[in-house]
């Protein structure tokens, strides 16, 4: 597509033509013509890779999927949500029986053991696949029993299609999770052009090397509402960055509105990006009062007010029913407590960043930039049991480097820009600040204060990858109009070959 | 005119760049083909029991073990979520036999530990094991054993068993001469059974790798 013809179809200049013009698409099918055919290629691009890796990864071996699994069987077999209170809960009977043929307990967290091998065994799985046995537990659902519903909700329809089957059900689930991957991809692709209008080839390379990472892939392969919340979050940023390129309109706050309410509903962790939201309506509330007058402020508020219903209902709900009013998040409020709250940011800060002078140590030993957040990002599959070798981690380095040095530069020789573009930067900042606070307390909460483990794991970070992508297509503008060819070609290939190597980690470790 | 010579220049440079891209993949698939998958060479107790969590740094060494010959890496049943950096030595009496570390980049039910190899296979070697420093608690598994086979501390004491060690070494085929097993055993554990699952794989691979190169290229030009 050349320079005329994106201009022709991009976002942006459909924006503006429409408000110079007064017209608006009259239907949401017209908006989606509207989306360029790269776009569609490239969600294609993540909907096949995820495919792929849910058919690669063996059923129950995405990380925590029995528990999800479990979640929407729990909706659908007994018509509510898993929140029994029972420390211990279990299983249906029938989805214990299909665990146990796949020897899900030998090979879960067990690198040494592969996945059913023989015929005996496969016919062994059928039989207790067909065993008719009870499909409703105790009323819980593992880790996941504190999660809202949306996702598991969603998930419920494959369920539903192929109720009966528990191993049809999953692929089915796990394919509903990979069109959420495709949509991850296709408004990291408008985001990413949205943002840096004026090169669309560069930021086509960005969107593509997100729809080519392996870790969506995996978790887009899977039963996890990560795979939900990735979308979520990635037309959040595709609406703030359209907002603050065309202004909030009404529609734009009500589709922000709703996916903030999305998002709530989503997973938990979406609370701290929604703070970096709020952040944004409240920047763009100033700036469009600055320019516009009070009027305009009702569609930031509008969108706030969408946005937050979920929570107020769900608080609302609690009350009535005398439980703790925000649920699993009521204790969160004693982590900001003054005494509690300088150790907090203390560890925060060490979860992600060496430790300064004068500072418990809490990861004593480690560097968790490198050893939890980088290594861990390199490749960390299945249930936190398939990693790459360590030399493999320390040659990444390389690559990664070169992309963060790019990027610095491409940053510096655009700081005038960036300047003028302060607080929408200010905004994604905020959101990326909000998740990693949230991630940080969370791990505090579970490792300092009651001796669990720590949550450093890189998917949850994944929903900013949008972000991503921009590093990715300001890396390759860096290069100027003779590397940038090589420069992004080379990017492509790179995150493919990637991809390549761990689905071979993956299937040397289920089927070596 | 120039900004067409240009275009072109630019989507013969990427053309290039994604063959070469392809080519280094593939050299890269087929050499690690050509490379054994390991293989324990003798494994060690079915892990039944924690013998201890270890809070910050620490040692413990096991008697009574056999060191196979060419072993090249020893497989610990050490569980931790945030690991630490572990050294271990291998000892014939007083003398050294093999050593490796590794850093605390890993994390689950087991660290492996690569080690230098030895020609021959040496018994009744004392196994020691060097935890360093860790905020999180790290966790030995192993088997319950009297008082006098289990692992031993520095500082006189002993632990309530022996750890469950594995060592591992080449294996005897190439992965290249693996591929069907592979293959078929992909098939495996899930409804629909067979080896086309495989083959659909690698399909939808080729697939995605074409429309990915396909998209970088027609966006060019």
């Amino acid at each position: 597509m050349n320079r005329l013809t994106f201009a022709v179809h991009s976002p942006i200049a459909r924006a503006r033509t429409g408000r110079a013009g007064g017209t608006r698409p009259s239907s949401r099918m017209a908006v989606l013509r509207h989306v360029p055919t790269a776009a569609w290629v490239c969600a294609l691009v993540a909907l096949l890779n995820a495919v792929t890796w849910s058919l690669i990864v063996p059923p129950f071996e995405g990380k925590d999927e029995s528990d999800h699994f479990a979640y929407v069987e729990q909706i659908v077999e007994n018509g509510s949500l898993p929140e029994n209170g029972q420390p211990n809960g279990t299983y249906s009977l029938q989805e214990d029986l299909v665990l146990e043929g796949l020897h899900a307990g030998e090979v879960i967290h067990s690198p040494q053991s592969t996945s059913i091998s023989s015929e005996a065994e496969q016919r062994a799985l059928i039989k207790a696949n067909d065993a008719g046995a009870s499909r409703r537990g105790s009323g819980e659902a593992g880790i996941a029993t504190g999660e809202p519903p949306l996702y598991y909700a969603i998930e419920a329809i494959p369920y539903l299609l192929a109720r009966g089957n528990i191993l049809v059900e999953l692929q089915l689930m796990r394919l509903v999770s990979a069109i959420f991957g495709a949509i991850t991809a296709l408004c990291t692709f408008l985001f990413v052009r949205e943002i840096l209008p004026r090169s669309p080839w560069a930021a086509t390379v960005g969107a593509v090397c997100v729809a080519l990472e392996p870790l969506l892939a995996f978790m887009s392969g899977s039963v996890n509402p990560d795979s939900m919340l990735y979308p979520v979050t990635a037309a959040v940023f595709l609406c703030l960055a359209r907002a603050f390129r065309c202004g909030l309109t009404r529609r734009l706050a009500v589709l922000l509105g709703a996916l903030l309410a999305v998002g709530f509903l989503t997973k938990l962790n979406f609370l701290g990006l929604a703070v970096g939201v709020y952040v944004g309506l409240a920047v763009l509330a100033v700036r469009e009062l600055r320019a516009k007058g009070r009027a305009t402020l009702r569609w930031p508020l509008l969108a706030g007010a969408i946005g937050i219903l979920p929570v107020v209902l769900y608080a609302l709900r609690n009350l009535l029913e005398r439980h703790h009013t925000l649920g699993d998040a009521s204790g969160a409020g004693s982590l900001f407590a003054p005494g509690e709250l300088v150790k907090l940011l203390s560890y925060v800060w060490q979860f992600y960043l060496p430790r300064l002078p004068g500072m418990t140590h809490y990861f004593e030993g480690v560097a968790t930039y490198k050893d939890i957040w980088f290594d861990r990002s390199v490749g960390l599959y299945g249930w936190m049991d398939t990693m790459f070798s360590p030399w493999v981690d320390n040659v990444a380095l390389i690559p990664a480097a070169a992309v963060a040095l790019l990027f610095g530069r491409e940053l510096i020789a655009r700081r005038q820009a960036l300047r003028a573009r302060l607080p929408e930067l200010g905004t994604y900042m905020a959101m990326v600040l909000g998740l990693l606070l949230l991630i940080g307390a969370s791990s505090y909460d579970s490792d300092a204060l009651h001796h669990q483990p720590a949550f450093g794991e890189p998917r949850y970070l994944l929903p900013l990858l949008p972000l991503l992508g921009g590093v990715f297509t300001l890396a390759v503008r860096a290069g100027g109009r003779r590397w940038s060819p090589v420069i992004g070609a080379a990017l492509v290939a790179l995150v493919f070959g990637y991809d390549v190597v761990s689905q071979l980690q993956v299937v040397a470790r289920f089927y070596g | 005119m120039e900004d067409a010579s240009e275009r072109m220049r630019a989507v013969r440079v990427v053309k290039l760049t994604l063959v070469v891209g392809v080519a280094v993949l593939i050299g890269v698939v087929a050499y690690t083909l050509t490379r054994s998958p390991p293989r324990v060479l003798r494994a060690g107790l079915t892990p039944q029991t924690v013998l201890s969590p270890l809070e910050g740094a620490g040692e413990a060494c096991q008697g009574d073990e056999l060191l196979p010959a060419h072993t090249s890496a020893i497989r610990l049943s050490i569980v931790a979520y945030i690991g630490a950096r572990m050294r271990l030595t291998v000892y014939s009496g007083s003398q050294i036999l093999t050593e490796g570390s590794r850093g605390p980049d890993w994390t689950g039910t087991s660290v492996t530990v690569p080690v230098k190899p030895l020609a021959r296979t040496v018994s009744n070697v004392k196994l020691c094991v060097d935890v360093g420093p860790n905020s999180e608690a790290i966790y030995l598994f192993g088997r319950e054993t009297p008082p006098a086979q289990a692992l031993s501390v520095p500082t006189g004491g002993r632990l309530s068993g022996r750890l469950d060690v594995a060592y591992l070494g080449s294996g005897k085929g190439l992965w290249w001469s693996r591929v069907l097993t592979v293959a078929r055993h992909m098939g495996l554990g899930r409804a629909f059974s067979g080896t086309w699952i495989a083959l659909l794989i690698a399909a939808l691979v080729g697939a995605v790798g074409v429309l990915a190169a396909g998209l970088t290229l027609r966006e060019l030009s």
